[in-house]
């Protein structure tokens, strides 16, 4: 391990990390070419060892957090043993995907560490070798602000999924073990409930696909959910039809839901209310399906279907089978 | 039992926002709202003071006039007391300043529990909760979907959304507790209420202004993300053939399939 | 001189805004639809105390200025015209001879409980040959021992089908025009009171209006409301210039939601390429239903601003009215033009406008009456 390096926390169920993770170690890798750094993933918990194995291509150095009990990646040993770490090696930069699981330690981290940082982050430059300048969305993806770093490391970044490119690489960097301490937190895990599901997570996912009022009933979601199948992708759900209990609300996007933005995004019978557009707005391409031609959705789409998506569902269902 | 709710005035979603010179800040129209997970956070609040007897629910801002509005809105919905932190109008405020300075006036009162909202949405930083529970030493849990008192008072047990699984997990109190949307529907305040939010008087107090720890970015300035070209309607004479055509839109032209 | 609203007024108009956005929006197009009174809002929006906004705190009120009342009339037209009539007449018109004059029996009984919205409160003054003509009603109330006989038949009671009681517009002496007016007090289940015909309406669809049929009616004197006999009219004017602003407010909430239709679609219609609000004609017609509303609005604060300092507000109250009116009709007419034959169709709401402006004509008073009124005013006996 050398000083000053760049790091990135590997995200991680079970030993299978979340997508996003390709994504930091790619941007970190290009940071790390750049600047001569070291470039080191860190994995903590129970099977962290199946999620370092995946991650080998990007980083110089993988860091595999251990402990004598099974504990989850984010359990108090693991973020005491990093504020330790940090304080060992003084990494110019810590990165982890701006998620609801890392915005539970990375804070508090920054307030042990004395460094503030930025979560939501969606772009990163390096300026004068030195300086990092990020970008990050306002006011639902509205506007971006600009900040630049004005004190000295370690930076503390929380990174927005699909913010950039996964990047693959052919190295395998060498796998170091450290064991740490246990420690009691003042927390106490009575149960854990994973949610059921397929498919990617929603803010992570390449390709989604979201209802709205238009969908007319929670029983049109099945179309969506074949659609998303055959996509690769994940369901998305305006606020009204999450309000009328057609959807969980762990699938609205929008202003009180999730942000997404993936390669494609389509929005079946969705108006396009402020509320929802500040949540996919920033999606690389839009498609969007509705009945009304004067639908607010258009507005904010590149591709535009004015149909009856009762009608154009089953036809793209049919087609995207054909084409295997 | 003393609640405090940390709130926080943000524009509404339809409020007019326009770009400064040289990006140097937003204009904002002055249509303000109490930012949405706070007003869960208050409505989570007045719940457990309605079911509880002895319960005090205390309203915190920070920040400049505006922050008015969302104490008279959480006075509004029935809390006992506001609490106006006076700050300056700014443009992008650091959330570890916003989250040491609320916790320098948190330390002045007696506080059980703690909560706000899971992120503003105009900064959307996510971070001012959990910095709370840091400056303070206390456990933070959140994004809550579900808090529960044990019959002793002495702890609570909270069901946090991590994204993809659920935890149901328990902490001796104080603790600073994040809402998550569908933790409790905020309610539409009785007249009564409204009338409270009309007269407030906020308790002011100033921030402490010992140096805050750790700020460590400064503005560089604000961007517009480019807009989107305007719509391409796909053609087609029923609905197999405009599937067909947006599928061949979306592999030759968009290339993202 | 202050234009703003002060930082109060602001609070409670967004509070208002609220809880029509939430509460009553959504549904405006159903009770429109369905034209059936709207119970479940109807108890669910009077839990939250906004009935009694004119009235004491110690009655359930929040003592509110008129400027706040005319705000509060604005935003909950805006959501709904069929519910909002509904909820004035328990507001205003309903219950305030039962303040003003009512025992505190009267008050326990009626006026606390119509605050409430757990009773249904109406007031009758027009006949079938007598509406603006207050001088030509025939409903009688003759003296029997110690109280009163009413008789005759009402029409276009708002809430009359459905009221617990009603403020009734009787004279004691027929054939001595105003002078013989008086206001009596009659409650659901008195012998002889009963509802006649429902009227099927253009607009204001889901208020219940129709006849009240008093058919020798014996009440108690202290349904006798105000002591002196013969005051009728004068008590009348207490309200009558409220009244007028209060419709002006109501035709500030139907321009408010029409408006804010056409902008929208203005913003969202595409023809030749281009959304329609790009466009100098579509353009202009926003501009001005902007302009026009911006003066209606300046005149129904002002009037109801003197109301609050106790000025003289006769001529300012029947100008806001009428004035307001008139741009109500305009808007909703240029809306549908904006909508182009959408404007025309029962799924969108300008045809909604469209019809329930036409009712601003005549409650507050005719143009008619209000323009020979202010002439009069104006010009003097000559």
């Amino acid at each position: 391990m050398e000083k000053g390096g760049i790091w990135v926390w590997v995200e991680h169920w079970e030993g299978s990390e979340r997508a996003v993770v390709h994504e930091l170690l790619g941007k970190a890798r290009e940071l790390a070419d750049c600047t001569g750094r070291q470039l080191t993933a860190l994995v903590a918990g129970s099977k962290a060892l199946e999620a370092a194995e995946r991650i080998q291509g990007n980083p110089d150095l993988v860091l595999v957090l251990e402990t004598e009990g099974h504990h989850q990646p984010e359990a108090p040993p693991f973020i005491h043993a990093l504020e330790g770490l940090c304080r060992q090696w003084s990494p110019f930069l810590l990165m982890a995907p701006c998620t609801l699981r890392s915005l539970q330690w990375m804070p508090a981290l920054a307030v042990a560490l004395g460094r503030s940082m930025v979560s939501e982050v969606t772009g990163l430059e390096l300026q004068e070798g030195e300086k990092l300048l990020v970008r990050k969305p306002m006011h639902g993806g509205r506007f971006l602000v600009e900040l630049h770093s004005c004190a000295s490391p370690p930076h503390l970044l929380a990174i927005r999924p699909r913010a950039f490119p996964r990047k693959k690489a052919q190295r395998t960097a060498q796998i170091e073990k450290i064991r740490v301490e246990e420690c009691q937190g003042a927390l106490e895990v009575l149960e854990f409930l994973q949610d059921s599901g397929s498919g990617p997570e929603l803010a992570e996912a390449a390709v989604v696909v979201a209802g709205g009022r238009g969908m007319g009933g929670p029983e049109s979601f099945k179309m969506l959910e074949e659609l998303a199948g055959l996509m690769g992708g994940a369901v998305g759900a305006s606020r009204s039809v999450v309000d009328s209990g057609w959807r969980p609300a762990s699938q609205q996007v929008g202003k009180s839901g999730k942000t997404v933005s993936p390669d494609l995004y389509m929005g079946f019978g969705i108006s396009g209310a402020i509320h929802h557009i500040m949540g996919m707005d920033s999606s690389k391409v839009v498609v969007a399906v509705n009945s009304d031609p004067n639908a607010l959705i258009f507005q904010h789409a590149d591709y535009g279907v004015v149909e009856d998506l009762h009608e154009l569902l089953p036809a793209l269902i049919q087609e995207l089978r054909k084409g295997g | 039992m003393d609640i405090f709710v940390l709130v926080k005035t943000v524009p509404e979603a339809e409020a007019r926002m326009e770009l400064l010179a040289q990006g140097s800040g937003l204009r904002v129209e002055e249509k303000w709202e109490l930012n949405f997970f706070d007003a869960v956070a208050v409505e989570q609040a007045i719940r457990m003071k309605e079911t509880m007897p002895g319960v005090t629910v205390t309203a915190l801002s920070y920040g400049p006039r505006s922050a008015l509005e969302g104490l008279r809105k959480a006075v509004a919905m029935g809390t006992d007391r506001a609490i106006h932190l006076e700050g300056p109008e700014l443009p992008w405020a650091e959330p570890m300043e916003v989250a040491w300075i609320l916790s320098q006036a948190l330390r002045k009162e007696q506080h059980d529990l703690i909560l706000c909202g899971r992120k503003a949405t105009d900064d959307e930083a996510g971070q001012v909760g959990p910095m709370v529970a840091g400056f303070l030493g206390v456990p933070y849990l959140g994004p809550a979907l579900s808090l529960e008192l044990e019959k002793s008072q002495g702890a609570i047990q909270v069901v946090r959304d991590l994204g993809g699984a659920r935890e149901r997990v328990r902490c001796p109190l104080p603790a600073v507790v994040s809402a998550q949307k569908g933790l409790a529907e905020p309610r539409v305040p009785t007249i009564q209420g409204v009338m409270k939010g009309m007269r407030l008087q906020p308790e002011k107090m100033s921030p402490e202004a010992q140096k805050i720890p750790g700020s460590g970015w400064s503005l560089r300035g604000f961007l517009q993300p480019p807009g989107r070209p305007p719509v391409c309607l796909v053609e087609g004479q029923d609905a197999v053939s405009k599937a067909r055509e947006l599928l061949r839109l979306l592999r030759e032209e968009a290339k993202v399939l | 001189m202050d234009f703003r609203l002060s930082p109060e007024q602001e609070f409670f108009q967004r509070a208002v805004a609220e809880a029509v956005d939430r509460m009553v929006t959504p549904l405006a197009q159903e009770i429109d639809e369905k034209d059936q009174f709207p119970w479940e809002l109807w108890r669910e929006f009077a839990a939250l105390g906004y009935l009694g906004i004119r009235y004491p705190e110690e009655l359930g009120g929040m003592n509110a200025d008129k400027v706040s009342c005319m705000l509060f009339y604005e935003e909950l037209t805006r959501g709904s015209v069929g519910f909002a009539q509904s909820v004035i007449m328990n507001a205003l018109m309903g219950t305030h001879f039962l303040y003003r004059f009512g025992s505190q029996s009267i008050r326990e009984r009626c006026l606390i409980p119509a605050i409430q919205g757990q009773k249904i409160a109406t007031i009758c003054f027009t006949e079938d040959q007598s509406g603006s003509d207050l001088a030509a009603t025939r409903t009688t109330a003759t003296r029997a021992g110690q109280g009163w006989v009413i008789q005759g038949t009402k029409m276009w009671i708002t809430n009359g089908p459905l009221c617990d009681f009603a403020t009734v517009l009787a004279t004691t002496q027929p054939g001595s025009g105003m002078k013989g007016l008086n206001f009596f007090l009659v409650e659901k289940g008195t012998p002889g009171f009963s509802p006649g015909q429902v009227i099927h309406k253009l607009g204001c669809r889901g208020t219940v209006t129709g006849e009240l049929v008093f058919d020798k009616v014996s009440i108690p004197e202290e349904n006798l409301l105000g002591g002196e006999l013969g005051k009728g009219m004068v008590y009348l004017g207490e309200i009558l210039n409220e009244v007028r602003a209060m419709t002006g407010a109501m035709a500030l909430g139907i321009s408010r939601a029409a408006f804010d239709e056409g902008l929208q679609y203005a913003r969202k219609r595409v023809a030749f390429g281009n959304p329609i609000g790009a466009y100098q004609l579509i353009r202009a017609k926003i501009a001005e239903m902007a302009t026009e509303i911006q003066a209606a609005r300046l005149m129904v604060h002002y009037a109801a601003w003197r109301m609050d300092q106790g000025l003289d507000c006769r001529n300012e109250a029947a100008m806001a009215k009428m004035f307001a009116t008139e741009v109500c009709l305009k808007v909703v007419d240029e809306v549908t033009r904006i909508y182009g034959a959408n404007g025309f169709a029962q799924e969108y709401s300008p045809q909604r406008f469209f019809r329930d402006a036409r009712f601003l004509l005549y409650g507050g008073g005719t143009h008619e009456i209000l323009k020979d009124f202010l002439g009069r005013q104006i010009v003097g006996k000559a």
